[in-house]
């Protein structure tokens, strides 16, 4: 086997997800919220098996073990370096992370009402009502060019070029 | 069956009356409507059948799924049923199956304007149609009917018409926030027309405003050919063969088509298909494809391409999005994707502008969470790290989008030929795109971003975001959802490819019905218009192959 060890790899990815998605008083973190193994598992369909490889050397050795502000300034260097691969990460991550259960219970917490997916249940919303302002205009607007009064229009002064 | 020596090894099916190529919606329209006259029907499809089950919205990465195997885009999609497209200049859209591009749109149906069939008399840039929107006006009437179609009368920015089958789907805080702008600055709004049902109708559910239109619709309320058509073109006897890859057409010595020429994507075997009729009906990017695919020492430069304008005069539309926040809930994430507001102050040519045609705004939704937190249609992506809730807090739920539509001008320049470089899975040149906005087509667009930013700002917005799909280094790269205008219609054969008929000025018995035939583009999502041209060609061909 060469290359880095599987456990340091795993390790590097999920500082990774920590540094670009952490948690907060309502969300959850991305490891917390399972997404960095989908990071793994996505950035090897979408890329190949190198690519996990390509993110972990993007960062550097010994990622895993730096300070908060260390991660932030080695993302910042890939990002900087390597934008395809970064937002390509970034990507699956934040799709992962947003399909999370947990992250959908959190943005229920804000106030939305916020499915887990769109079916079965879809959303209610109110019936059309044609509500003046609301739905349709105040007062009648609007006009169509009817088939019989087309005519030759004076083309724009610098001849409407292609 | 039989074998062909003349053919290879092929297959030699018995000759059909009609054979169509394609299964989206003018295969499957075309089909239904042949078939229901007692004609035999032939349909063939590379692609297969979506289930109901298939589509990913009852799973919660439906928004990744939505990105990858359910992507609008061939290129990003890799199936097999699926054909690469060579280009550097946009992102061509299509689906690859039975009902076609209609499993994954947003079924956004508002009409061309009389003056859209005008613009060679109205200012040259661009051809006359044939027909006039008198003439179509029947046919949209009666697509609507196979459909079902929601919507309002009474738009004063539109003809008379006769009444939509269902009311308008279900409004969400999005259009009062819209319409409030709209009020400010005294411009046309209308509740957006949909061929998707808000209420019951033809045996099928109607939408329950889940908000994920683009990866097709699971419950069946959206006009997809493969629900609302092809169940009643089979129940009339068509043979709809999926899984069927045409190679080319045949043409006999007489210079009528004699059939076509596909292997099974199954098998592996090649087939004949004889038929007295052909129609082609895959789309604006594969019909041209096949024509060019189907050249020989007779027709060095493609089938029916006397004119030389198979591939030519491409229309996708100027494209652009403009998003913004505002204080107010919007709920964007609820309901039809197309489905609150269309803005048709624009849609007329205005000379005084500094260009010619016009554009329309449409009030669209933005998706799930993880595809707002993405950085949604405008390319707002939220800060990683500390920032980001914080981000996502302020603007999830707040967001409004509009998407801009200009009428873009046929340009020769603008094409597909065959790819030297790319193939699909059966070794087949891949199209090849080129695609660019003129200069007219350009600053009808920067008018367009521009008024979409000052209704923004009238709607109360405190962040808006452009995105007029332009690459880093300034290119226009749409993504292109409306394939048109490669094989158009005219009155001269030197200029067009196809009759007012639809059929092929080159091959008597060879016809195009797909949206390659419009000749302009209007600036309106196309869909309604390419159902009614193919439902009044393929009525006449039907009354023409039934008579005596």
């Amino acid at each position: 086997m060469s290359g880095p060890a599987p456990a340091a790899t795993a390790a590097t990815v999920a500082a990774f997800a920590e540094t670009l998605l952490p948690g907060d008083d309502l969300f959850p973190s991305a490891t917390q919220a399972g997404a960095h193994g989908l990071l793994l598992d996505r950035l090897r369909w979408r890329l190949g098996p190198d690519g996990i490889d390509r993110l972990a050397a993007g960062l550097g050795d010994g990622f895993a073990d730096l300070a908060p502000e260390g991660r932030v300034a080695a993302v910042r260097r890939l990002e900087a370096a390597d934008p395809a691969l970064f937002h390509e990460a970034r990507s699956i991550l934040t799709f992962a992370y947003y399909a999370s259960l947990l992250v959908v219970r959190a943005i229920r917490s804000l106030g939305h009402v916020y499915n887990d997916a769109p079916q079965p249940l879809g959303y209610a919303l109110p019936a059309f009502r044609a509500v003046p302002g609301e739905t349709v205009p105040t007062t009648p607007r609007g006009w169509y060019k009817r088939t019989e009064d087309v005519s030759r229009v004076a083309l724009p002064a610098d001849g409407a070029a292609r | 069956m039989s074998r062909d020596g003349g053919h290879g090894a092929a297959v030699v099916h018995p000759p059909a009356d009609v054979l169509v190529v394609g299964a989206g919606l003018g295969g499957a329209l075309a089909s239904m409507t042949l078939a229901e006259a007692g004609l035999r029907v032939v349909c063939l499809e590379q692609g297969g059948w979506v289930r109901p089950e298939d589509h990913p919205h009852a799973s919660p990465d439906w928004e990744w799924q939505r990105s990858t195997l359910w992507n609008t885009a061939p290129n990003a999609r890799h199936r097999g049923e699926d054909y690469p497209v060579d280009s550097r200049d946009e992102q061509t859209l299509m689906w690859n199956g039975v009902g076609g591009s209609t499993v994954v749109y947003t079924a956004a149906w508002p009409r061309f304007r009389p003056s859209d069939f005008r613009k060679g008399t109205e200012h040259g840039l661009a051809p006359d149609w044939p027909i006039t929107y008198e003439d179509l006006a029947p046919w949209y009437e009666a697509h609507d009917r196979i459909g079902g179609a929601s919507g309002l009368l009474g738009d004063p920015a539109m003809p008379p018409r006769e009444p939509f089958q269902t009311p308008p789907i279900d409004v969400a805080p999005l259009s009062r926030v819209a319409a409030r702008g709209f009020e400010r600055l005294g411009w046309h709004y209308w509740p957006f027309p949909d061929a998707i049902i808000s209420q019951p109708y033809g045996g099928r559910l109607p939408c329950n405003n889940c908000g994920a239109c683009q990866s097709g619709c699971p419950r069946g309320s959206i006009h997809d050919a493969s629900v609302t058509v092809w169940p009643r073109a089979l129940a009339a006897g068509a043979d709809l063969r999926p899984f069927a890859r045409v190679h080319r057409v045949v043409v006999g010595d007489d210079g009528r088509a004699v059939g076509a020429l596909y292997r099974d994507r199954n098998t592996g075997a090649t087939h004949l298909q004889p038929a007295g009729t052909v129609i082609l009906a895959a789309n604006g990017v594969g019909t041209a494809r096949l024509l060019l695919l189907s050249a020989d020492e007779r027709h060095p430069d493609g089938l029916a391409n006397s004119s030389g304008q198979v591939g030519r005069n491409l229309m996708h539309h100027g494209l652009a999005m403009v998003e913004a926040w505002v204080d107010d809930e919007t709920e964007i994430h609820k309901g039809a994707i197309s489905g609150a507001l269309i803005c048709e102050e624009f849609a007329e040519t205005d000379p005084a502008r500094g260009f010619v045609n016009g554009f329309t705004i449409h009030v669209v939704r933005m998706n799930g969470a993880g595809f707002q937190a993405n950085g949604s249609h405008s390319g707002n992506v939220p800060p990683w790290g500390a920032d980001h809730h914080a981000w996502f807090r302020r603007h999830f739920g707040h967001g409004i989008a509009f998407l801009l539509v200009g009428d873009d001008l046929p340009l020769a320049e603008n094409r597909v030929t065959l790819s030297d470089t790319l193939v699909d899975g059966d070794g087949l040149p891949a199209p090849r795109i080129t695609y660019r906005l003129c200069d007219n087509d350009r600053r009808l667009m920067d008018f367009a971003v521009a008024r979409a930013v000052e209704l923004a700002e009238a709607c109360g917005a405190w962040e808006v975001r452009a995105n007029p799909f332009t690459d880093a280094a300034g290119r226009y790269t749409p993504p292109a959802w409306h394939l048109l205008g490669t094989c158009r219609m005219g009155t001269d054969p030197a200029t067009s490819v196809v009759d007012p008929a639809l059929r092929a000025w080159d091959v008597p018995n060879l016809y195009v019905m797909d949206g390659s035939v419009l000749p302009t583009g209007a600036a309106v999502n196309p869909t309604s218009t390419i159902g009614a041209v193919v439902l009044r060609a393929a009525s006449a061909l039907r009354d023409e192959l039934t008579a005596g």
